[in-house]
C-alpha cells in the first residue's frame, strides 16, 4: 500500500461517515428509500486489499454505525457481509487484461460500465442482507425487496454522483 | 490440534467471517431485545454528546421553519389563556380543586436524535433524563400538541423516548365525534399514518373526525390532539382504519413531557381494584 493509498483511505472515512451521519441518517424517500452512502468506504477500498483486513475494517466502520443508529450489530454484520463479497465480485468481474498493480476502484481508473457492475451488484446484496436482518421476519418480504431497489438506487446515484465530482478536481 | 490451527489457519478469511458474524449475532440477539438497558443505544453518553452537538448544527439551519413552529404554538397558547381567564372570571366564587388544576406537569425538552425509517420501532432522543426529574413512562407531546411518543429509559442527561411510529407500541385514543374508544397501532412503513383498531360496526366513523388521547391511560390529560381520520373502509365485518398523525415525526425539533402527578395515586387505587382488595 502506497503512502498516498493510506490517506485516501483515512480521508474516505472521514467524509463518509461525516456525510452518512449529517446528511443521510434520517432521509427517506418515497417511504423506502434510505441512503448508506458510509458503505461506500469499502467499495472504494484499494482492489489488493486483503479480504481479513477489509472485513475488520468494516466491522469497525459498522459498529460505529450501530452506535448511532440504536442498531446493535445490524450494521456491522452487513458491513462484514460486504467486505466477505467484495473479493469475490471483484474476482468475477476481472477484466480481460485484469488489473493493474496499483488499481484504485474507481470510475476514471475502470470505467463506468464495470463500477456500476460492481456498485450495484454489492450495493444491492449488502442492503439486501441489512434490511433482512432489520426486519428479521420473512413475511415482510415484499417491503424488504422494495426498500432494497429503491435505497440501492439511492445509495447509487449518490455513489457515482460523487466519483464524477472528485474525477472533475482530480 | 496443531491440524485444526492449521485448518483455520488455510481458511483463515472464511474463519474470520464467521468470527465476526457471529460477534454482530450475538450482539443482534442479546442487545436488541433490551434496547433500554443496552450500552449501544444512542442515549449513551458520547453518542448522545456528538448527536447534540449535531443536532446544534443542524438546528441552526432549521430555524425559521422552528421560529414557526414555535410561533403557532404562542398563539395557540395565548387563545387557550383568554378562555382561561374569562372561565376565571366566572368561575371566581366556585372552589377549585387546586390538586386538578396542576394535575400535570409540562417540561421542555429538544430532540436530538430521532429516526423515521426503521421496519418496526423507531425511538428518538431527548436531552433530559433523570437530573431534570424524567421518568420512564412519562407521555411526549410535540410542539403543535400532537402525542409523539412514551420515555422509554432514561440516563442522567439524555432519555429515549420511542415515538409512535412504533409496532410495539398500542395506544389507547377515542374519536371525538361520538366519543367512540379504540386503539392506534403503527404498521409502517408511512410516518405520517397509523391505523385505529377495535372501533365497533354499530359506531359511525366519518373522514375528518378528530381522534385524541382517551385519558384512560396516565400518560397524557384527556383530548390532546393524536391525528385526524384520513380514510375509511368498511370490508364487512370491521372498519379499517387509517388516521393521518398530528405530529410531524419527519421534523421534530423540541417537545413537552407531560407528568401526571396523581399517576401514583390512581395506578395504586386501580392495583388494589385489579387484585381484588376493593369490592362491591
Amino acid at each position: 500500500m502506497k503512502q498516498g493509498n493510506i490517506l485516501q483511505i483515512i480521508l474516505y472515512f472521514l467524509l463518509f461517515t461525516v456525510l452518512q451521519l449529517t446528511l443521510f441518517k434520517n432521509v427517506l424517500l418515497l417511504n423506502y428509500a434510505s441512503c448508506f452512502i458510509y458503505i461506500s468506504f469499502l467499495l472504494l477500498l484499494p482492489i489488493h486489499t486483503k479480504v481479513n483486513v477489509a472485513m475488520l475494517m468494516g466491522f469497525g466502520l459498522g459498529l460505529l454505525m450501530d452506535i448511532f443508529y440504536s442498531t446493535p450489530g445490524i450494521n456491522a454484520s452487513a458491513c462484514v457481509m460486504l467486505a466477505f463479497l467484495r473479493v469475490r465480485v471483484i474476482r468475477l468481474l476481472t477484466p480481460a487484461g485484469g488489473y493493474d498493480g496499483a488499481a484504485v476502484i474507481s470510475v476514471s481508473y475502470l470505467g463506468i460500465l464495470w463500477f456500476v457492475k460492481y456498485a450495484a451488484l454489492l450495493i444491492f446484496l449488502h442492503h439486501f442482507y441489512f434490511f433482512l436482518l432489520e426486519a428479521w421476519d420473512f413475511s415482510k418480504f415484499l417491503e424488504i425487496l422494495l426498500r432494497t431497489v429503491f435505497s440501492s438506487l439511492f445509495t447509487l446515484s449518490i455513489l457515482i454522483m460523487f466519483q464524477y465530482l472528485i474525477k472533475r478536481e482530480g | 490440534m496443531i491440524r485444526l490451527l492449521q485448518f483455520f489457519y488455510q481458511y483463515r478469511d472464511v474463519s474470520l467471517f464467521f468470527l465476526l458474524q457471529f460477534i454482530c449475532f450475538w450482539l443482534i440477539v442479546s442487545l436488541n431485545v433490551y434496547q433500554t438497558s443496552s450500552y449501544f443505544n444512542s442515549s449513551h453518553y458520547v453518542a448522545g454528546k456528538i448527536n447534540q452537538a449535531q443536532s446544534n448544527v443542524v438546528d441552526y439551519f432549521r430555524l425559521s421553519s422552528i421560529n414557526q413552529q414555535l410561533a403557532e404554538e404562542n398563539q395557540k397558547l395565548r387563545q387557550l389563556l383568554t378562555i382561561q381567564q374569562q372561565k376565571q372570571v366566572l368561575m371566581q366564587e366556585a372552589k377549585l380543586d387546586s390538586s386538578h388544576l396542576s394535575q400535570y406537569k409540562y417540561t421542555t425538552a429538544k430532540v436530538i436524535n430521532n429516526s423515521i425509517n426503521k421496519f418496526s420501532s423507531n425511538y428518538f432522543t431527548i436531552d433530559k433524563g433523570s437530573n431534570h426529574g424524567i421518568k420512564p413512562g412519562t407521555g411526549v407531546l410535540s410542539v403543535g400538541g400532537g402525542v409523539a411518543g412514551r420515555v422509554k429509559s432514561c440516563t442522567g442527561n439524555f432519555s429515549l423516548v420511542s415515538s409512535l411510529l412504533n409496532e410495539n407500541s398500542r395506544f389507547p385514543i377515542k374519536i371525538k365525534r361520538g366519543n367512540i374508544d379504540g386503539i392506534l397501532e403503527w404498521e409502517g412503513p408511512d410516518p405520517t399514518e397509523a391505523s385505529i383498531l377495535y372501533i365497533g360496526k354499530h359506531h359511525k366513523v366519518y373522514v375528518g373526525d378528530t381522534v385524541i388521547t382517551s385519558g384512560y391511560n396516565t400518560m397524557f390529560p384527556e383530548g390532546m390532539i393524536v391525528g385526524k381520520i384520513k380514510n375509511v373502509v368498511d370490508d364487512g365485518k370491521k372498519y379499517l382504519i387509517q388516521a393521518r398523525l398530528a405530529t410531524d415525526f419527519t421534523a421534530m425539533s423540541y417537545v413537552y413531557l407531560v407528568e401526571d402527578q396523581l399517576k401514583g395515586e390512581r395506578d395504586s387505587l386501580e392495583n388494589k381494584a385489579n387484585k381484588g382488595k376493593i369490592t362491591d
